[in-house]
């Protein structure tokens, strides 16, 4: 089915895109659960969403959808659509709730009839290619108590945003806190990632730095070789790794002296 | 049990400005290690600290605590202020001790529940 026909189903306005009208388009998700959205792999399709956030963009174009359409009248704010522009994601906006949305198109043959032999071709063609992960990085400066903890709230705000559960949100909020805050008491600069995909969250912190000479002993609760000056700041109390292990499901760490540390922590979903 | 109902019992003095204090409060927690707190520290509990630098602000947020009760009258910086309003997490100052603030906290909390 047409872009261009959908739009007139849903009686639909272009927010930006009208060029892209002519593409075809053989399925669709409704969904307002980030999760879900990047868990949906089918080809070719249109996204049905009431999200108006600019991750929604970010979502779109990793899950490959072909176009969103905003469901119950909303309409993203102006860097949204700026970023939909840059990433080539045509909008759509319809006054219909997703409900109907989804009726009509589903109705109209969209998903389920000649068009799924084409749907298949399609699939096939894309199973080899990796799963759809979201990647978030952030640099951290050794020693910038000013900033330190900034990457752990942001990737909190943005795993509340994608509909994460609390519970899931505060393990990883945990592990990444204390992860950055070792890069910031003991390295000089690191990296704090996050690969978020349907499963899983991957978190990956890595530093250049001295380096940890006995990691067994760094494991232990209350062992920490942070100089007075951090410990007045109620840091250093020897649980910071601790603390990843015990909130991760899985916990790996590996350290060079005169180089540096990375720990890769799992949390499933 | 809501934020403003203990700030007269516990002699609070909100230093941010425009913040929720119509929060309700599920415990209280007391300590000054801030992994111990990430570690240990529930959702909706009242931190009490005599910490002040800007990071107990980046804890209470992370874990959505209520409020956080600064000990001891300790000076709080105009940054931990000014990042617990972006962060809309309420900070108080108090005269009283962390021990004095838990007893009191322990006994109202525990009355409400009977």
């Amino acid at each position: 089915m047409k872009l261009s026909k959908i739009k007139e189903l849903l009686n639909a306005e272009v927010l930006w895109g009208k060029e892209y009208l002519d593409i075809e388009v053989f399925n669709a998700c409704g969904a307002d659960l980030m999760s879900d959205i990047l868990a949906d792999n089918k080809a070719n399709a249109i996204l049905l969403t009431g999200l108006t956030h600019r991750h929604i963009i970010q979502t779109t174009v990793m899950s490959e959808f072909a176009a969103i359409v905003f469901v119950r009248g909303k309409i993203p704010s102006k860097d949204v659509i700026e970023l939909a522009k840059e990433q080539k994601v045509p909008l759509l906006k319809t006054d219909f709730p997703l409900f109907e949305s989804c009726g009509i198109l589903y109705e109209a043959g969209l998903g389920h009839s000649q068009d799924n032999k084409k749907v298949l071709d399609a699939a096939s063609g894309r199973e080899s290619e990796t799963p759809q992960v979201m990647r978030l990085t952030y640099d951290i400066l050794g020693n910038d108590f000013n900033s330190a903890g900034k990457a752990a709230e942001q990737a909190k705000r943005v795993l509340k945003q994608i509909g994460i559960d609390s519970s899931i949100i505060r393990k990883v909020s945990i592990a990444a806190y204390e992860a950055e805050m070792n890069i910031v008491i003991h390295a000089y600069k690191g990296q704090l990632i996050f690969s978020i995909t349907p499963k899983y969250i991957e978190l990956t912190a890595k530093d250049e730095g001295p380096g940890i000479p006995d990691i067994e002993k760094a494991m232990e609760e209350g062992y920490s070789t942070a100089p007075d000056r951090i410990r007045e700041l109620g840091f250093g109390a020897g649980m910071g790794l601790p603390n990843m292990k015990k909130f991760s499901d899985v916990f790996e760490i590996d350290s060079v002296v005169g180089k540096g540390t990375e720990v890769r922590m799992v949390i499933y979903l | 049990m809501k934020l403003n109902e203990i700030q007269e019992p516990l002699n609070l003095k909100l230093v941010t400005k425009v913040v929720n204090t119509d929060r309700v409060i599920r415990g209280g927690y007391a300590s000054d290690l801030l992994s111990w707190v990430m570690a240990h520290a529930k959702e909706h509990d009242v931190w009490v600290t005599i910490q002040s630098h800007q990071n107990i602000v980046a804890v209470a947020s992370l874990l959505n605590l209520a409020a956080i009760i600064v000990a001891e009258n300790a000076s709080i910086d105009e940054n931990t202020i000014n990042k617990a309003e972006q962060e809309n997490i309420p900070i108080y100052s108090t005269d009283k001790s962390i021990y004095e603030v838990c007893g009191i906290l322990y006994n109202l909390l525990s009355k409400e529940s009977g």
